[in-house]
């Protein structure tokens, strides 16, 4: 319920940012802007208990641009980041595999590869993820990772 | 990013740059960025506008300039007055005797072409013109510049002696285009 409330009233406020200035917020703007907000709904008598992940590309640095949330409203820009249980597990995963120069489908190996994981160790049982990608072209999904893949790529 | 000029009401004036400050800095709290700077204008012309039109209240007596950069547009100048109408410009006056100082910027601004230091030059030259002085003294006139180096704004107040040799420049330009004016005469009477 929080997730969907807090992050539809972050995008709508994104989007009327760009209806008012006809240029869009950059990654970091609209990071910071949603760290705000989060910090600021903590104190009060509603908080939003949300971890989140940011992703987006800045036109004007021409870089892809990752940040890290967490519900305390801590926020940090990383190259990777992960939340929750299966996060212990998969953020090790990319610090050991992780590249600054890697290449798309090097980037879909490594999500395999923590989903792999997440399946051999989390007790609860998430046959499914969907991967997205963000790049100067927008936001585009990727073939999903599923079981058969997982087992696909382990043969490779 | 932003720096801003004013002429007017002083009583009236303090009021707004104190509110522009605010304007920035929550822009600045809630983005974590510098704001554009049309919004930082259009903003407080949205107050001043409110003035006008409800609540029995006068209008801010002051019209402002505002200089700025920010990464959408790169370099801009606006104008706004009390009635909240604001408008971009690439070069303008406000203040005692605006109308003769933008007739004059209409003549001599070259759009693209002028430089810093000869805009420089060219506000000297206006400011002597429209001024109801006779000298044109460093303490009497305050110039500022906005630059970029490095990825960062640099806004400056020139320092006493840099004014003073812009005016020396200008009366030294004024006083060759008066002896060649008079050359000229001279040559135009001699000719049979």
């Amino acid at each position: 319920g929080d997730t969907t409330q807090f992050a539809e009233y972050i995008q709508k406020n994104i989007q009327l940012y760009k209806m008012r200035n006809s240029y869009e917020l950059s990654p970091s703007a609209a990071a910071n802007f949603t760290r705000r907000n989060l910090a600021d709904y903590l104190r009060s008598r509603t908080p939003y208990m949300v971890n989140l992940l940011l992703a987006g590309y800045d036109t004007a640095t021409e870089t892809p641009e990752l940040y890290c949330m967490d519900y305390l409203a801590a926020m940090i820009k990383a190259p990777y980041a992960a939340h929750g249980y299966g996060g212990f597990f998969t953020t090790t995963i990319m610090d050991r595999h992780y590249k600054p120069d890697m290449t798309k489908d090097q980037a879909y190996a490594l999500m395999v590869e923590c989903v792999r994981e997440v399946h051999k160790r989390l007790i609860i049982n998430l046959p499914n993820f969907s991967v997205i990608v963000i790049d100067k072209d927008g936001v585009k999904n990727m073939d999903p990772i599923t079981p058969a893949i997982v087992a696909k790529t382990a043969e490779a | 990013d932003m720096v801003c000029s004013v002429a007017g009401l002083t009583s009236d004036a303090n009021l707004l740059t104190n509110e522009l400050r605010l304007i920035g800095q929550r822009y600045k709290y809630d983005f974590g960025e510098s704001i554009p700077c049309e919004q930082l204008v259009s903003w407080l012309c949205d107050m001043k506008q409110i003035y006008t039109q409800s609540g029995g209240k006068r209008p801010f007596g002051v019209s402002i300039l505002y200089m700025g950069w920010d990464k959408h547009y790169g370099f801009q100048l606006y104008q706004s007055d009390p009635s909240g109408n604001y408008g971009g410009w690439k070069a303008t006056c406000i203040g005692n005797n605006w109308n003769a100082a933008v007739s004059m910027l209409k003549q001599e601004y070259k759009e693209n072409e002028t430089s810093l230091e000869e805009a420089l030059d060219l506000s000297i030259k206006v400011l002597s013109k429209t001024l109801d002085m006779t000298k044109l003294t460093p303490e009497k006139i305050e110039l500022a510049t906005l630059t970029r180096e490095n990825n960062k704004t640099q806004i400056k107040i020139l320092p006493a002696d840099r004014v003073e040799e812009l005016i020396k420049r200008y009366e030294k330009a004024e006083a060759e285009a008066e002896a060649a004016k008079k050359e000229k005469e001279k040559e135009k009477s001699q000719k049979p």
